[in-house]
């Protein structure tokens, strides 16, 4: 993230002005994943989707499978092998409660079993008009990640799916059929457009439909729901899936440059605001500050990572995140 | 409309400066950011968008030059236009337009207030009160204080309204005044005194009274019985009318300082009246008697439902002594002597040529000697009276003539010894100079005749009872005797005894029974004052204007209008 760079440009060039490229990480700019941000570039490079080949997704709670893959997933419910424990979270099944461990420590536990099962990885795109702000857009960053998603997915023999959506546009992506689905989504992920409000609880019924059973969720947005940012990854978390956040923000949406005295208008809502002749921009970081906090502690309630990115973050610093959170690993599993 | 302090509508002027400064003050940048969520509890005002805030901008500014304009316009002080009339209020306050708010009188006291606050600065008013007789309240005049007083003065009266005598007396205090508006307030009720004419300044406005079922006393009366049981025994008589077309039946109570002493049921036929009288021992000073409908029909008028009978303990009359020609200063000593003996405390002596002076209910006349042919308006004891001059006609007794033959014998041919006059008196040895014998009339009662004629009678009715007695004070030695003064005794409770009816104050029966004036009125009827406003118009703008700037602060503190 570049904060100082956005404090020092005029607030206007803040929101779509271009942006240094974030400093990558040295193990992973050799595999070649530390292209500069260019918004109008292909999403992905048949290089760049090889290399992602290599990783494979991590679900927490993984969902019933209903045909054998060739990934060795920790899930719940099936499988011979007990590989791990851990506390109970609403939407377990309770036939995987550890009993004898209940006995010992009075603390309910789910048996983790070891399993081959493919995934179901779902992808939710928010595409509402707040998603088109920034240099690339918010949208063009979330594509390019569920691209990169969906390539390691690919790579892992996964089931993927995508719901593009918004209050005004809904769209059904699905990437079947190895390379030829791949290119498919890739088309569609391209095509977006940002349009309508964000309604992140009504995009987890979307994605509920499109996943077809239990599935790792993705949710790519900027998180800014007048409903409640969590809404849907409680919508989602309750119908047991598994769910993953990644919050995407414009570096005028972290650090805003000084705004005493402007009147902002909502790109979704048209409304309106005047700001105080001072302290806008500290109080509004305070009020983000405060925001993502609301947000992780229900995340940890939830169990659901999250991953915060910048609209001008390249793609080698988002994976070392997403490594770091542990939403994905390095390398199949066997 | 008009203004005491015209020039200070020059600082109207200020209005181009607030507007300017509406219209040219300067904008806040606009951004457009995808999403407010996060700045809201920074902003100091929000909107939810730009239309709603253009025209929170727009009723702001017109708040602010409509507060501006109400508070110069009210440093002006205006006032409503004055038309330099005097405008004269005759209000009706007969007992039928009633005490309460809701009752004609209290409506019409409202009309007042109503117009007041329409009258310009230099507009003059004139109250009188049309009673029985007109009376003066405030005016003309343009004090407010004076008028309020006035008002408060209102109040209706136990009797009819002269309503034509009330407009000659309003027309007689604004003989100096210019410009004349003359209302005439009532309800429509029968008046006294002649009717109406039109006139071109003369309107009216009628408050008839919402309801016109009424009972009410028109007679509450008390007086010793003919054949009393007890000393402390009296007769009451009650009389109750009904203005309602349909028999209507009520409970009459008589009550000692709120203890019930009778009760009794009675029934009134449609639009007439109904008496009772009930006999009772009371040795009480005051008795009140109420009446209540008791057939759950609303009754219009509260001041007629009780009345109050002080019954004064009878004690010995007021006597005027009233001297005629020929009249001796002895025979005089004889009849205060006489007077004195049976307990007359007071005489009021003077000549029976001159005309009668003030007379209390209950005084009685003792007249003597020759007098004209004139009776004293009260109960009147004849004593050896003759007539001057041609004989009038309201005089009780003709003709007394002298009966010079029984001189030297007297000759007494009958004497109704029951009767309440003639007991104690005896004529027997009495010996006669002079005496003087009458023709009664035939509803006249002969008490004593004498050889040639009957000196004593008595008769008549209420305060034109009457006694003659033929013997003058030094016309016999009877004036020597016990007798005399116990004649004297007789007679004044005879003649007094008329007089100790005593009578409460009620409502006329017109008043009682709301009777309406005959016929359609010619007069106009006068219109709705044309403004009501519920405070001057000063402190109203003032008023206004502080609310407005009350709500623009409020607004502009809860960050509605930046």
């Amino acid at each position: 993230m570049s904060s100082s760079a956005a404090s020092a440009a005029p607030p206007e060039a803040a929101l779509s002005g271009p942006r240094e490229p974030a400093s990558t990480s040295a193990p992973l700019a050799s595999a070649g994943l530390d292209s500069p941000i260019d918004g109008e570039a292909p999403l992905l490079s048949p290089e760049l989707q090889s290399r992602l080949a290599r990783l494979s997704m991590i679900a927490r709670r993984l969902p019933e499978a209903r045909r054998r893959g060739r990934r060795r997933i920790r899930r719940l419910g099936r499988g011979t092998d007990a590989i791990d424990t851990r506390g109970y979270a609403p939407g377990d099944d309770p036939r995987l409660i550890a009993w004898p461990a209940y006995a010992r420590f009075e603390r309910l536990l789910v048996r983790v079993m070891a399993d081959e099962a493919p995934l179901r990885l779902a992808l939710l795109i928010d595409t509402s008009a707040s998603m088109g702000f920034g240099s690339p857009s918010k949208l063009r960053q979330a594509a390019r990640i569920a691209a990169g998603l969906a390539a390691v997915a690919v790579g892992a023999e996964d089931r993927i799916a995508a719901v593009a959506c918004s209050s005004e546009a809904r769209a059904l992506l699905r990437a079947s059929g190895g390379q030829k689905g791949m290119a498919r989504l890739l088309h569609g992920l391209d095509g977006l457009r940002p349009s309508g409000d964000t309604d992140l609880r009504a995009a987890s019924e979307a994605i509920t439909a499109a996943a077809g059973g239990r599935a790792l969720c993705v949710i790519l947005s900027d998180m800014l729901d007048p409903r409640g940012a969590m809404g849907g990854a409680k919508a989602l978390r309750s119908r047991g899936h598994d769910v993953a956040l990644i919050e995407i923000l414009t570096p005028f949406e972290e650090d805003p440059p000084a705004l005493d005295g402007y009147e902002l208008e909502d790109e979704e809502s048209g409304e309106l605001l005047e700001l105080p002749p001072s302290g806008a921009a500290e109080a509004y970081r305070e009020a983000l500050a405060a925001h993502r906090a609301a947000m992780d502690a229900q995340a940890r309630a939830l169990d659901i990572p999250i991953l915060r990115v910048s609209t001008e973050e390249v793609f080698d610093s988002i994976v070392g995140k997403a490594l770091q959170v542990g939403m994905i690993r390095a390398g199949a599993r066997a | 409309m008009t203004l005491a302090q015209p020039i200070l509508l020059l600082a109207l002027g200020l209005l181009i400066p607030i507007v300017a400064a509406f219209l040219f003050r300067r904008r806040s940048q606009r951004l457009r950011v995808p999403s407010t969520l996060l700045w809201q509890k920074v902003a100091v005002s929000r909107a939810r968008d730009r239309r709603v805030k253009n025209l929170r901008r727009l009723l702001a500014l017109l708040a602010c030059v409509v507060a501006a304009w109400a508070l110069i316009v009210a440093a002006a002080r205006p006032s409503p236009a004055s038309s330099q009339e005097t405008l004269a209020f005759v209000v009706d306050v007969s007992a039928s337009m009633g005490r309460l708010e809701d009752e004609p009188l209290g409506r019409a006291r409202a009309h007042i207030r109503d117009a007041l606050r329409s009258v310009g600065p230099g507009d003059r008013v004139l109250i009188v009160a049309a009673g029985e007789r007109p009376r003066h309240l405030a005016g003309p005049t343009s004090e407010a204080v004076l008028l309020e007083r006035a008002l408060e003065r209102l109040e209706s009266e136990p009797g009819r309204a002269d309503r034509q005598a009330a407009l000659r007396f309003a027309e007689s205090l604004l003989s100096n005044e210019r410009a004349i508006r003359l209302v005439l307030l009532h309800d429509g009720g029968e008046a006294a005194g002649a009717s109406l004419e039109p006139s071109g300044h003369l309107e009216e406005r009628v408050f008839e009274s919402p309801i016109r079922d009424n009972l009410g006393l028109t007679l509450f009366a008390a007086r010793a019985p003919e054949d009393p049981r007890s000393e402390d025994e009296r007769e009451f008589l009650i009389a109750v009318a009904s203005s309602s077309p349909r028999p209507r039946r009520a409970r009459i109570r008589l009550e000692i300082s709120g203890i019930p002493l009778a009760s009794e049921e009675i029934a009134i036929p449609a639009r007439a009246q109904a008496e009772l009288a009930l006999r009772l021992r009371s040795d009480s000073e005051t008795i009140t008697a109420i009446v209540e409908p008791t057939d759950g029909i609303p009754d219009a008028l509260e001041a007629d439902d009780r009345a109050q009978l002080e019954l004064l303990p009878l004690a010995p009359p007021r006597v005027h002594l009233l001297r005629g020609e020929g009249v001796s200063e002895a025979g005089l000593f004889f009849v205060r002597n006489a007077l004195s003996a049976a307990g007359v405390r007071e005489i009021k002596e003077r000549s029976a040529l001159e005309p009668m002076g003030r007379a209390e209910p209950g005084d009685v006349a003792i007249v003597l000697g020759e007098v004209p042919a004139l009776a004293p308006p009260l109960p009147t004891l004849y004593l050896g009276v003759t007539i001057r001059g041609a004989e009038g006609a309201g005089f009780p007794v003709s003709d007394p003539r002298a009966l010079s033959a029984i001189r030297g014998e007297t000759v007494l041919r009958s004497i109704e010894a029951h009767h309440s006059l003639t007991r104690g008196l005896d004529l027997d040895a009495v010996t006669i100079d002079a005496a003087f014998a009458i023709e009664p009339s035939s509803e006249a009662r002969e008490l004593i005749a004498l050889d040639g004629g009957i000196v004593l009678a008595a008769g008549g009715v209420g305060r034109r009872r009457w006694i003659y007695f033929g013997l003058p004070p030094l016309g016999s030695d009877l004036v020597l005797r016990v007798a005399y003064p116990v004649f004297i005794a007789n007679a004044l409770s005879h003649l007094a005894g008329s007089s100790s009816v005593r009578l409460a104050e009620t409502l006329p029966r017109a008043e009682v029974q709301l009777r309406l004036e005959p016929g359609p009125s010619a007069l106009p009827e006068a219109a709705e004052p044309p403004l009501r406003l519920p405070l001057a118009p000063p402190f109203l703008l003032a008023a206004i204007a502080a609310l407005l700037l009350g709500l623009e602060g409020f607004a502009w503190y809860r960050g509605a209008v930046r």
